[in-house]
């Protein structure tokens, strides 16, 4: 589950990344956040078939409501590319996302922002999903970022956020995908 | 090196001409702004008043219309010049499908229908009303009444001039129509924030943006930030701010409080969430903790004398901007937007609309259905002190903006 420093110099590939794997390391990730008391979503980005940068929710640790997996990922693939000595404007479009749970309004709206390639994701988001749920990002800023729903990961994701609501403490925070 | 340890702006001392226009405009949901559209309604002339009441029970029961439940069943008006009693009976379209009336004058005078009250009964029969209604006179008449209820006491008045309304005041609804009562001393105070967002600005790397947080109850700035973007194309002014208030409560990423402790790192490889972050740009994000000798507030509520709460208590988090008003020079992108609703901001200033803005230009997410916390939103304050930031006036890229050291 490590970062692969090659995901920043090797050349893009030109079509998205079968997902299978590094959903697999997003789930990791959710799992970690569970662990840790944080809304259990996570997410991967991925760069010429190599991990980038993997995140989970950060909320409560940061005390920053915004600190949700796929931010954490940005920021990862700025600092890393800072290290390299790297821009990571031209890296971008070259980036599949994988998210256990539909990205929020304000991701969905983040990833256009950042302009990645494709992103890939598990159980919608009822509360706050941005990619059709509850708003439509998407539609509403026109770019060539792919959103698609990888059904086969629906369950595992709402198994995840079942555990967390679960044994949730009433201070804790709402769902924040 | 953290950022605030740098030349901050004055932000108290930001001061605005007393001449400076004000402007504060509620950016409210479409369905308080809308006029209600009018629909037309299948109009009997109650000859017999002494039968009115059995025939609105009788309505109630056997012809009950959700489409025109917002309205009296009786009113009355002139027919030919006399007084009339008027029945409410149904909307046109349910009971004459077909009749392809013009449309009534939106006077709400009724209209003459040009059909017999017995076309009423054989259609009333269809539909299992098969006793006659009585005391109605022979004649029918359309008229136009409004769709949808009243929300608002505007949208009340326009209804009831076309026929009798059910209105229940909705209070909240009410204050949020009226911008903050705002004398002179506030609206100094307003704009003065809005030009510390200003001042903020004209820091920033990529568009002149800025954002700044502030505590009402005790009229204090938690936050400023200018935008950033040109180095990192998330970090906007009002995700920068949001960051920056985390800070002034010992947490936040991009922003680091004069006071902050090192966050311990987590150490967990798929977290990797305590990695070191790009250096802050020059406009850095300040946040600022709590200050002792601040003036006492000017508009406290109640009676405390005693320091203002700062912080929330352990545990509430992450709701950091509860009650806050954010500052934000021109209107919020959809991300900042969500981020301000995410943070459960208590208020959103911002002096400039823009096309995408996603507080009233290209959507309004503070009123969306489905999302969990709503706010309000003026728009136009201080928009002289922010001509041009509404198209993103570019001022530095991100490799010349450190000028601030
Ligand atoms: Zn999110
Ligand atoms: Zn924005």
């Amino acid at each position: 589950f490590n970062f692969d420093p090659a995901s920043l110099t090797a050349p893009g590939d030109s079509r998205p990344t079968n997902g299978n794997h590094f959903m697999d390391i997003a789930f990791a990730a959710a799992r970690d956040a569970l662990t840790h008391q944080e809304v259990p979503v996570g997410c991967v980005f991925v760069r010429s078939g190599r991990l980038l940068a993997t995140g989970r929710n950060t909320v409560n640790e940061t005390k920053n409501a915004t600190r949700h997996a796929e931010l954490n990922c940005a920021d990862l693939v700025y600092a890393r590319c800072e290290e390299a000595g790297l821009s990571p404007d031209p890296l971008w479009a070259q980036i599949d996302v994988f998210v256990t749970v539909e990205p929020c309004v304000m991701c969905a709206a983040a990833l256009i922002e950042l302009g990645v390639r494709s992103v890939t994701y598990g159980a919608a988001n009822q509360r706050f999903g941005g990619c059709g749920s509850v708003v439509n990002v998407p539609q509403m800023m026109p770019s060539s970022v792919t959103f698609v729903q990888d059904s086969g990961r629906v369950d595992e994701a709402v198994g995840l956020l079942k555990e967390f609501y679960k044994g949730e403490n009433p201070n804790a925070p709402r769902p924040q995908g | 090196m953290p950022a605030e340890s740098k030349s901050a702006p004055e932000v108290h001392s930001v001061t605005v001409a007393d001449d400076m226009p004000f402007h504060l405009t509620p950016v409210l949901s479409d369905s308080v702004v809308r006029a209600l559209p009018v629909q037309t309604a299948l109009v009997a002339h109650v000859c017999d008043r002494r039968q009115t009441a059995a025939l609105v029970a009788r309505l109630a029961a056997e012809l009950p219309v959700p489409a025109l439940a917002h309205l009296k069943r009786v009113r009355t008006a002139r027919l030919d010049g006399a007084p009339a009693l008027l029945l409410l009976i149904d909307l046109l379209e349910n009971v004459f499908p077909t009749v392809g009336a013009a449309p009534p004058a939106c006077d709400g005078a009724p209209r003459p229908l040009g059909r017999p009250l017995s076309d009423l009964q054989a259609a009333l029969a269809e539909r299992g009303v098969t006793a006659p209604l009585t005391g109605l006179g022979p004649q029918l008449y359309c008229a136009a009444v409004a769709a949808g209820r009243p929300i608002t006491r505007r949208q009340y008045d326009q209804a009831a001039a076309l026929w009798p309304t059910v209105f229940h005041r909705d209070l909240r609804v009410e204050a949020s129509l009226a911008p903050p009562a705002a004398g002179p001393g506030e609206r100094r105070r307003l704009l003065r924030w809005m030009a510390t967002a200003a001042a903020a600005a004209a820091g920033s790397a990529g568009p002149r943006v800025g954002c700044a947080v502030v505590d009402p109850a005790t009229d204090r700035l938690v936050a400023v930030a200018g935008d950033a973007r040109a180095c990192h194309r998330l970090q906007h002014a009002v995700m920068r701010a949001v960051d920056a208030v985390a800070a002034a409560q010992g947490g936040g990423v991009w922003t680091r409080a004069a006071a902050a402790q090192e966050r311990p790192e987590t150490g967990s490889a798929p977290t990797e969430s305590a990695s070191p972050t790009p250096a802050a740009p020059s406009s850095g994000a300040q946040s600022q903790p709590p200050d002792p000798e601040a003036p006492p507030p000017e508009r406290r509520e109640g009676g405390s004398d005693g320091p203002s709460v700062q912080r929330p208590p352990a545990g509430a988090l992450p709701y950091l901007c509860t009650g806050y008003d954010a500052f934000v020079t021109r209107e919020p992108c959809i991300m900042c937007a969500m981020a301000l609703l995410h943070s459960r901001i208590g208020r959103v200033f911002y002096a400039v609309p823009r096309a995408g803005g996603a507080l009233g230009s290209a959507c309004k997410l503070h009123v969306a259905d489905g999302l969990n916390h709503r706010f309000q939103v003026f728009s136009g304050l201080g928009a002289e002190l922010c001509a041009g930031h509404a198209d993103g006036e570019a001022t530095n890229g991100c490799a010349t903006d450190d000028t601030a050291s």
